[in-house]
């Protein structure tokens, strides 16, 4: 069976209403940058969190490393110190926790020396993709198999629909894989206004490692000045029915897949929520029990369509 | 527009008082919704990061949340954001808070008369 994971927050009441979906998970995914401060001398250190984690690990647990703050577009030379920290930092962690995989996000989260921690988009260029590539080399030198993840846009620069392309370029080297975010299609598609299905028809999903599945929100028409309503990949809600659909469909058409993750952000899993989640988790590990491999030439055409709403 | 152009030049879009005007400048049909929906998100993001790192910000926003988001605002457009930790991103708070801060009144600084004071 295709394992089941879930993200450890590194917040004790997180892991306590999850204790059940940790238990139940097979691996678990953790934002290495989240279990780390800054020392006086600039090194990074871990926080306190590594202990409690590898104490919860039981024989069959493993670990995927999923970080935000590498910034994979990123091409500023001031940038290249505090990469060379970070990428220390990861190495010491992954000896801790043998990451099997090691996945950031498609977009540039530090600029100029800041850090703007939502990853913002690339243009989608031969120049950009090249940026990803090398940092990608980079990361594949601590981390043996390394991948992006589809970012969430709010804006893109070109057409959002050119994504995958750019994507898969930016994957194409051996090694290098893709970590498909339903929910961050399914939000850019309503946002954008086009179907999930013609977004995923452009992937390669030969080189989908790892889908995350997870829900959101929605924006406050107070937020913007038109009132528009945007949707929020904000890890805070249920999993949308369509999300669910999209990873029935796609799952059997990942023929390298090695792992499917329910995430969930800290401090939004309230009283009453512990058992939504868990249903959630189980109707994930059920999804993903039933997956069966189906050739690509006969999952095509019927299993896009099955993603367009009702 | 070379890459790291482009970059620095969102970058400080996410930080400025008109960020639609700001990417406008580099590409005229960007979305005016997803841009200030990416700025306040970048902004939430590293209120977050504040709070986490300082009870003291915590405790004042829980005290007066509109009086902190004001302070806080003041402090995101004056500060660039180059605390990538919870405890930089606090330090860095203070540092402004404590350049910024009002002087207390004058009357507040009298020195009481020795009488009162006895009291």
């Amino acid at each position: 069976m295709i394992p089941v994971g879930f993200t450890l927050q590194p917040d004790p009441e997180f892991l306590e209403r999850c204790e059940r979906i940790i238990r139940r998970a097979n691996y678990w995914e953790v934002a290495p940058e989240t279990l780390w401060r800054r020392r006086g001398d600039g090194r990074l250190e871990p926080n306190g969190f590594h202990r409690g984690f590898l104490r919860m690990a039981r024989r069959g647990h493993f670990f995927v490393a999923h970080g935000v703050g590498l910034s994979l577009g990123t091409v500023d030379a001031g940038d290249a110190r505090r990469r060379r920290t970070w990428l220390t930092r990861v190495r010491a962690d992954h000896e801790t926790f043998g990451f099997r995989w090691y996945t950031d996000h498609l977009g540039a989260s530090s600029v100029d020396g800041m850090a703007m921690t939502l990853p913002l988009p690339l243009p989608m260029t031969v120049e950009a993709s090249r940026a990803v590539r090398r940092r990608l080399a980079q990361m594949q030198r601590v981390v043996g198999d390394v991948g992006v993840e589809n970012n969430v846009a709010y804006f893109v620069v070109g057409d959002p629909l050119d994504e995958p392309r750019f994507l898969m370029d930016c994957v194409r080297a051996r090694g290098c894989h893709l970590l498909l975010d339903l929910h961050n299609v399914y939000t850019m598609a309503t946002n954008f206004g086009f179907d999930p299905a013609d977004y995923l028809r452009r992937l390669d999903l030969a080189k989908v490692i790892e889908i995350h599945v997870s829900g959101g929100g929605e924006s406050s028409p107070a937020w913007l000045p038109s009132g528009r309503v945007l949707r929020l990949d904000s890890h805070d809600g249920a999993v949308p029915e369509l999300v669910w659909r999209m990873l029935e469909a796609v799952a059997p058409r990942c023929p390298n897949l090695r792992g499917v993750t329910l995430e969930r952000m800290e401090g939004t899993v309230g009283d009453g929520d512990e058992l939504a989640l868990a249903g959630e988790f189980e109707r994930l590990r059920a999804i993903v029990q039933r997956t069966r491999w189906a050739p690509a030439r006969r999952s095509g055409l019927r299993a896009e369509r099955a993603l367009v709403p009702a | 527009m070379k890459l790291a152009e482009y970059e620095r030049r969102v970058a400080a879009a996410m930080r400025a008082r008109d960020p639609v005007a700001a990417m406008r400048a580099i590409y005229p049909n960007v979305d005016a919704d997803g841009v200030r929906m990416t700025a306040l998100i970048v902004a939430r993001l590293r209120f977050e990061r504040l709070l986490r790192g300082s009870p003291e910000a915590e405790a004042s926003f829980d005290r007066d949340p509109a009086a902190f988001a004001d302070s806080f605002a003041r402090y995101h457009a004056e500060v660039p954001p180059r605390a990538f930790f919870p405890a930089d991103e606090a330090a860095l708070y203070d540092a402004w808070r404590d350049r910024t801060a009002t002087p207390p009144p004058i009357r507040s600084r009298i020195v009481a008369p020795r009488r009162a004071r006895r009291r």
